[in-house]
């Protein structure tokens, strides 16, 4: 993403404040080419996260693209609002983006849990995944059984942490915690990652 | 954090290292821009103000509609302590329905209601030079008079209310209804004299300025106003009291003797012609308790009386204050004016009185000397009448005359020093 700190001028010929809160205030105005640049910078980020956080479910790579489409359209909605909040807070793109692809994502997997009344599978799916080039990887199947077996806000916390490499301080932010409950949230979901790779392990032992 | 810093051994380490993601498929960017552009329009901004849900503004409500609640009870309960006539249901409810009473006022008519009505659009402006202006100031004159006398008889007719009713809440004898209604009766007595005393004094003071008005005088608003009068010789009348106060003391003495000797000339005049001797209805209303009461006294509560074997105890005898004749004071000792006979029930109580009462004392202290039982007797009666005056104690009789609870005397002595006049211990007889 472009962090240019002069002053940007709009399509409509407004001066706007530069970074975030330019591109925020050019989106409020519509403009289309600060949208696109927002999407370029900021969507494979989204979809890796919204990617991670469905786990192994049929559809997954699709269901990644859906949330993240849909957290950038949020921005685009609530863009005349953050624009006014910009010049106060300082609302930062990046963060708030990976909030919603966040938030967005539980809300789907709970979704998903109601709608079908099922738990989340613990043991990796023997049916092909839909994705063939991900699926061609037994460890790839394997990490991401491992990710799915985890709760939701366990496996955000993993995503976060391990995939994206935040700080917990920031992850803690994006989830809206504490920062000593989200550690704690941390510490639980890596003994819960732990122990299910190792009754992995004995199941995988056992049936050799 | 890093990846690095994830406490994993080297298995899950290299189990989770090895997902990957898949990457976006193409046109990603053109598909977000597309359903953006079929975006609903975002919602409105929400309605929510926090401060406008804080429930601390049900309680300040609360605390403030009590407040008011307890202020106006509060103001209720004071009302009744105010010099203020509330007046009741029924009396509003008789203003209401009355019909006697003037709702709409009649057509004027005849010769007194025509003379009404020009006198009411008379409008006064400079000096009174014709009939029609000098009627005006009559008019408003009287309207003047008339409001402030009715005042003052109500409030003087409230405080006699007051009085009997105060009277009779604390025990001490009130009048029946018989006497009563003859102090009310004396009481109007006195201001039909006084209304008719008071009209023949205006009219004549109206025909003579009638008279220099027809003359083709003009009349300034000074000459009218009694209070100016005098003022053209250096002797306004406002000024009286003080040019009496800068007097010399002879000279004052003198305007006093001759004062008294004027006003005992015009009761004398009075009590001949059977009229009343007051000189105001506040003395009246003063001697309501003296005279009325003490006339036919209706005693509920038997006071304490001083036995005979009680007074015995005493080493001093104590002063015989029973009286059964009226004594004779002779105020001044060059008996200038006639002799003043003090009844010992009739106690004065007015302001009036009390000087009386005071230059008697001082003539009693006069004659000290020459006669050792009279002065004896006098003080007593004095003392009597202030006793009387003061506590206004129910006094009975035992047949040996009028005595007073021990009590009560003990506190009467001391008022009387307080005023100036220590009371005089009786010779044993």
């Amino acid at each position: 993403m472009t962090q240019s700190s002069a002053p940007i001028r709009t399509e409509t010929g407004n001066v706007s404040f530069a970074g975030d809160a330019g591109l925020i205030a050019r989106i409020a105005e519509r403009e289309e080419s600060a949208f696109r640049e927002v999407i370029e910078a900021h969507a494979d980020r989204l979809h890796r996260i919204a990617y991670r956080m469905m786990g192994n479910r049929a559809g997954a790579t699709q269901d990644a693209e859906d949330l993240a489409q849909e957290a950038l359209l949020r921005l685009w909605d609530c863009a005349p609002r953050l624009s006014e909040r910009a010049g106060l807070n300082g609302v930062k793109l990046g963060p708030w983006l990976k909030r919603v692809t966040v938030n967005l994502a539980i809300d789907r997997l709970r979704l998903a849990k109601r709608l079908s009344g099922e738990e989340p599978p613990e043991k990796a799916d023997s049916t092909p995944l839909a994705d063939a080039k991900i699926e061609a990887s037994e460890e790839t199947a394997q990490a991401r059984a491992l990710i799915a077996n985890l709760p939701e806000r366990q496996r955000a916390a993993i995503v976060l942490t391990y995939y994206e490499e935040l700080p917990n301080a920031d992850a803690a932010g994006l989830m809206d915690m504490n920062i000593k409950a989200f550690e704690s949230l941390l510490h639980r979901a890596r003994g819960a990652l732990r122990k299910s790779f190792e009754a992995h392990n004995k199941d995988n032992r056992g049936v050799v | 954090m890093s990846r690095n810093s994830m406490p994993f051994d080297d298995a899950l380490e290299a189990v989770l290292s090895a997902s990957r993601v898949p990457a976006l498929s193409e046109g990603f960017a053109d598909r977000v821009v597309a359903a953006s552009a079929s975006r609903a329009a975002a919602l409105p901004r929400s309605r929510f103000v926090p401060w406008r849900h804080w429930r601390g503004q049900r309680w300040a409500v609360g605390v403030v509609a009590a407040g008011a609640l307890a202020t106006g009870a509060a103001a209720t309960g004071l009302i009744d302590k105010l010099p203020i006539d509330i007046p009741s249901v029924e009396d509003v409810w008789e203003a209401i329905t009355d019909p006697t009473a003037e709702t709409t006022p009649a057509r004027l008519t005849g010769p007194a209601s025509e003379e009404q009505a020009v006198s009411a659009r008379v409008e006064i402006e400079g000096a009174i030079d014709t009939p029609e202006e000098l009627e005006e100031v009559f008019r408003r004159y009287d309207e003047l008079r008339t409001s402030v006398r009715d005042t003052r008889r109500a409030v003087n007719d409230r405080r006699i209310d007051n009085t009997i009713e105060r009277r009779r809440a604390i025990g001490l004898s009130a009048p029946n209804a018989d006497q009563e209604e003859r102090f009310r009766e004396r009481l109007e007595r006195y201001r039909g004299r006084t209304d008719a005393r008071i009209e023949g004094q205006l009219e004549d003071r109206r025909n003579n300025l009638r008279d220099d008005v027809e003359d083709g005088a003009s009349l300034s608003r000074e000459q009218l106003i009694r209070r100016q009068l005098g003022i053209e010789s250096d002797t306004p009348i406002a000024d009286r009291l003080e040019r009496f106060r800068n007097l010399p003391a002879d000279e004052r003495r003198a305007r006093i003797r001759e004062w008294r000797e004027q006003r005992q000339q015009r009761r004398q005049d009075w009590q001949a012609a059977g009229q009343d001797l007051a000189d105001s209805e506040r003395e009246i209303a003063d001697e309501l308790v003296d005279n009325e009461l003490n006339s036919e006294p209706t005693f509920d509560i038997e006071p304490p009386v001083l036995g005979q074997e009680e007074a015995g105890t005493s080493s001093f005898a104590r002063p015989d204050l029973s009286i059964s004749r009226p004594i004779t004071i002779n105020p001044d000792a060059d008996a200038t004016t006639p002799d003043r006979t003090v009844t010992p029930l009739n106690t004065g109580n007015t302001a009036t009185e009390r000087r009386d009462q005071s230059s008697d004392l001082d003539g009693v202290r006069a004659q000290d000397v020459q006669d050792n039982r009279s002065v004896s007797q006098r003080v007593t009666s004095s003392t009597r009448e202030t006793i009387l005056s003061r506590e206004r104690r129910p006094t009975v009789s035992n047949g040996q005359g009028t005595r007073i609870g021990s009590q009560t005397r003990t506190r009467s002595g001391s008022q009387s020093r307080s005023r100036g006049v220590r009371p005089r211990r009786a010779q044993p007889r």
